[in-house]
């Protein structure tokens, strides 16, 4: 199982890591900053499981998934976000997504994204 | 400038965004969050006395540390959110403490892991704030990156929030974290434009309500 985390926060970085290493240690995990750095591991990396910010440096959270989109309607992204705009969780859900959570990362959020990087991980 | 029905919904709005978002950093910080009720001002810059301590963004003289949260187009401002320094460093300190990282307690400097901290907690408490006047208002906010900076205020500075703009509408409130003296400071400054589009649409609610 391979897990891309897309985050400018080195804070964040770290609790999704911890996170999803303390519940699936088997798990291969990535990281990067950016949208820009996203998109190249993606291409390399090839993760099974995408997590990312929207709002970062560069190229943003929504332009990289609207650009792996266009190669790849398989791999499972969900998207943390301290945006918690309507319009902006419509647009990225076009793109895609399975599911969408808003910043801070409680408990029961960190339990839900667990259990979709388990059921990405089960359907292969 | 604001009437008294349009001044009380705009408080009532603002209250319960900063509780929202105030929520959010009581989950953050695992603490329950003590807020006060917001103050809210229209007001033009060349009004402003800076010794008049409503207006006085800077609740107190010394370092600290400031994040803003620039949005646009449609609706268009600048939101603040600050804490003096080594309050800011308690704050931090704090929230490292759930990624189980050794505290240096005795060092009262911000080091980058703070900061980095600092700027996400900023980003999502001014982001629970902002997106909800976008969703009130039915508009998409294009954000800037949050900037953080570490300031040094005295009693004589102007408060000068947005530069080409003459009236300004300030929202301010303050929150404590229970248990702790961190003290928080959340400010937002909109342009006139945004200002007409927010009391356009508050108005067309009052209106509906009287209807």
């Amino acid at each position: 199982m391979k897990v891309l985390i897309v985050e400018d926060s080195i804070f964040v970085q770290k609790l999704l890591t911890k996170l999803i290493v303390d519940h699936i240690p088997e798990c291969e995990i990535q990281i990067a900053n950016n949208g820009e750095q996203g998109y190249n591991l993606f291409k390399e990396f090839q993760p099974d499981f995408i997590t990312t910010d929207l709002l970062m440096p560069g190229l943003n959270g929504q332009e990289m998934l609207r650009m792996i989109r266009e190669t790849d309607s398989k791999v499972k992204i969900i998207i943390l976000s301290a945006d918690i705009q309507k319009t902006t969780r419509d647009e990225v859900e076009l793109l895609g997504i399975s599911g969408f959570l808003n910043k801070p990362l409680t408990a029961e959020k960190a339990t839900t994204m667990i259990q979709l990087i388990q059921a990405a991980y089960h359907v292969e | 400038m604001l009437n008294d029905l349009q001044k009380d919904l705009l408080t009532e709005l603002v209250n319960v965004y900063v509780g929202q978002a105030a929520n959010m950093l009581s989950e953050i910080v695992d603490k329950r969050i003590v807020l006060s009720i917001p103050e809210v001002e229209l007001i033009s810059i060349s009004d402003v006395d800076p010794g008049d301590r409503r207006y006085n963004i800077f609740f107190s003289e010394g370092h600290l540390f400031r994040s803003s949260l620039q949005f646009g187009y449609e609706f268009q401002g600048k939101a603040f959110l600050m804490f003096p320094v080594e309050q800011a460093k308690v704050l931090a300190n704090i929230c490292l403490g759930e990624l189980g990282e050794s505290v240096i307690t005795e060092d009262p400097n911000l080091m980058d892991t703070d900061l980095d901290v600092l700027k996400e907690v900023s980003n999502v408490l001014l982001n629970a704030i902002i997106g909800e006047f976008g969703n009130f208002l039915e508009i998409k906010l294009e954000y800037v990156l949050p900037d953080i900076e570490l300031i040094y205020v005295t009693n004589s500075d102007q408060q000068i929030l947005l530069q080409n703009e003459v009236y300004v509408l300030v929202l301010h409130t303050s929150f404590l974290l229970a248990d702790t003296d961190v003290t928080g400071i959340i400010v937002i400054a909109l342009s006139m434009n945004s200002i007409s589009s927010l009391l356009a649409k508050m108005d067309a609610l009052l209106e509906g309500d009287n209807g």
